[in-house]
């Protein structure tokens, strides 16, 4: 029962941190979410799953949000507010994920259903099956990597052509009046 | 030569290995045994620098291997030719789109030219039966052609010590004859974990063999310890069930293979 609670609890959170609009509650709730999170007795690396939450934050930030606060400053339009409300949303919603799914066991919270049991027992099984072969196929290439940068001739003579074709182009766009010395400092 | 002083590896919060003491000379043929769980493959890892222990030594011709190390170029060119090693599921080895540039993988990064790299694709190839399939990807391949495509390229980078995580696992009785054959004639150090407790002394004159308490608990003559009915149920390699012979049913000591 407990895990329901909790999974409600979590699900209702979710909704309510996703409607709030205002930076100085996003700000508060922030802090709370951040004082639950060094209270609680969690069973994981914490400052491991901080650097998850950035990393999944950053990454968002990077692909959504930084690129429309980027085209809003060459329209003449200011985004700050937007920037860093959706940021401080995105990055409360990772962090309470995070609390939340180290204290709540799945499996027990979705019990109700036993289709959504079987479902979640299928789905993590596959998951934990692939991470497991993933991890030993890196493990495999390094193994088997004795030179770390690739020596095989075809793509040394593609890096090779490449070269060529960079330097060739660089040749043909200096100036054909620029001393030689003020030539190899371009070249070089 | 390899030599691990005092290892000690957890994952999260379970410990793997304890206290781990262990020398391999050049040539030296070794076994190692144990229950499930108790180390063998991390073991492996450690000794192929894929995973550095977190307390004690791993020593490799005199030069401690650390991640640092193993990260110059120089040195990892030169270790990962001499120290190779065949992991349990060969899938995961196997990465090119032909037999023939899987074999070939390893040699190219030796810096052969391509007349010599075909030369010695297809001796190996020739030597592990697998010349037909030379062309064909090795996804398509059974699992103890795998087995063998995956030695074959190990074996072509002529490393000095062969590290073999249960290679005779997912093998038929034939193709594990084969390969204890094979072992048995390559001139190079080979360390092989196993679960097959009759396949042991074909596989090594030395063996290891790990605790449930993830220390070495033997290390010795192989048939010295397979003779002793109390190291044996100690190890928990010997167990006591009720089986049938005929028409008595009784129970003694006995071990089963995998």
């Amino acid at each position: 029962m407990k895990d329901k609670i909790l999974l409600l609890i979590y699900l209702i959170l979710l909704v309510f941190i996703s409607l709030l609009r205002s930076l100085d509650v996003l700000l508060i709730s922030l802090v709370v979410l951040f004082l639950v999170y060094l209270i609680l007795p969690l069973k994981i690396n914490k400052i491991k799953s901080l650097k998850k939450v950035f990393f999944t934050v950053s990454l968002f930030s990077g692909i959504v949000t930084l690129p429309y606060f980027v085209a809003g400053f060459f329209m003449g339009e200011n985004r700050w507010y937007y920037f860093f409300v959706i940021n401080l949303r995105t990055f409360e919603l990772a962090f309470l994920t995070v609390i939340f799914l180290s204290k709540i066991n799945l499996f027990k919270a979705l019990d109700f259903s036993k289709n959504l049991t079987m479902l979640l027992v299928l789905v993590s099984g596959f998951v934990v099956t692939y991470s497991k072969t993933l991890k030993d196929f890196q493990d495999a290439f390094n193994s088997r990597t004795i030179e770390k940068k690739s020596s095989d001739p075809r793509i040394k003579k593609l890096h090779k052509k490449g070269c060529c074709f960079f330097l060739r182009k660089i040749q043909r766009n200096i100036p054909r009046n620029l001393p030689s010395d003020e030539v190899t400092r371009i070249l070089l | 030569m390899i030599i691990l002083k005092n290892i000690y590896y957890q994952y999260d919060s379970k410990v793997v290995l304890n206290d781990i003491h262990l020398s391999i000379k050049q040539k030296e043929r070794i076994v190692i045994l144990g229950i499930n769980g108790c180390g063998k493959t991390t073991l492996l890892k450690i000794l192929n620098a894929l995973i550095f222990p977190q307390k004690g030594s791993y020593t490799y011709n005199d030069v401690l291997i650390t991640e640092k190390k193993i990260r110059e170029k120089d040195f990892s060119r030169r270790f990962r030719r001499e120290v190779v090693l065949l992991f349990q599921n060969p899938d995961v080895m196997l990465f090119n789109p032909t037999v023939y540039d899987e074999i070939a993988f390893s040699l190219r990064q030796l810096q052969l030219n391509e007349n010599e790299v075909k030369d010695r694709v297809l001796y190996w190839a020739n030597l592990f039966e697998l010349t037909s399939f030379l062309d064909l990807p090795p996804f398509k391949l059974s699992g103890g052609q795998k087995q063998k495509l995956c030695l074959a390229c190990l074996l072509a980078i002529e490393p000095k010590f062969l590290l073999l995580d249960e290679p005779t696992a997912n093998l038929d009785p034939k193709t594990s004859g084969w390969l204890i054959d094979l072992l048995y004639d390559l001139q190079i150090a080979t360390v092989v974990t196993t679960h097959n407790i009759s396949l042991a002394p074909e596989l090594g004159e030395r063996l290891i063999v790990m605790g449930e308490n993830h220390r070495i608990i033997y290390d010795g003559p192989t048939m010295q310890f397979l003779n002793d009915k109390e190291k044996m149920l100690a190890a928990g390699l010997l167990h006591k069930h009720r089986h049938r012979h005929g028409n008595v049913e009784h129970s003694h000591y006995h071990f089963h293979d995998f």
